[in-house]
């Protein structure tokens, strides 16, 4: 019997376990399974919320939803409700690309807002409920 | 799947899509002085693994993006697509 199993019983409290087991658990919940070699390219989320845009002009206000595929080995990030994406080696360089293509459609959109077709002003329209001019 | 840089560029030439060089070459397609569609490529000669993202942009369904890839998609012809899709 160990010393923690001992005061669990004796108290009725949760045990308190040993270092080694705490650190165990942390790496059974923690750590993905697949972290990727040469060979296996590291799996992609499948969704994440983007906060920022990395563009001081540009403020993100309500985090834009952003799907990830893999083709090949390429990473592709779409922000689905402004059909808009980015690619690259990575997940870090198709955010970051994609993240360059927003703020590019913003500001192209905002420039030539008088002109949109029908298409292009709904996402006029969805791009200024989630990003606005600092 | 992907598309080739020239294949992209062979259809903003057969769509007479307007362009404008930024970090990435940006095409779009305007009819009457309105912007109907938008798309991009990135700079450099490779494959892109984006023809579904750049097809989705431009409207075209799989067959409609194959013509257009295989130049028989006139400008004409993607004009009647966009209307029959309302967008026009």
């Amino acid at each position: 019997m160990t010393p923690a199993t001992e005061i669990k019983q004796m108290s009725g409290a949760p045990a308190i376990q040993s270092p080694e087991a705490v650190s165990m658990k942390f790496q059974e919940l923690h750590v993905p399974r697949n972290l990727g070699t040469l060979d296996q390219p590291v799996v992609v989320p499948g969704e994440v919320l983007l906060g920022s845009v990395r563009d001081g002009r540009l403020r993100v206000y309500s985090p834009i939803r952003v799907k990830f595929t893999q083709e090949g080995q390429h990473v592709i990030a779409e922000a689905v409700e402004l059909n808009e994406f980015g690619f690259g080696n990575s997940v870090s360089e198709a955010l970051t690309d994609l993240q360059h293509a927003i703020v590019e459609l913003y500001l192209t959109l905002d420039k030539e807002q008088e002109r949109l077709g029908s298409d292009l002003q709904d996402v006029w329209e969805k791009l200024q409920k989630l990003i606005r001019v600092r | 799947m992907t598309i080739k840089a020239h294949e992209f560029d062979h259809l903003v030439t057969k769509l007479q899509l307007k362009t404008r060089n930024s970090k990435d070459l940006l095409a779009w397609f305007e009819v009457d002085g309105k912007i109907i569609t938008r798309t991009r490529r990135s700079k450099g000669s490779g494959d892109l693994p984006m023809q579904h993202s750049i097809r989705q942009q431009l409207k075209l369904n799989e067959q409609q993006m194959s013509k257009a890839l295989g130049c028989t998609l006139t400008r004409d012809d993607y004009i009647d697509i966009l209307r029959t899709k309302g967008l026009l």
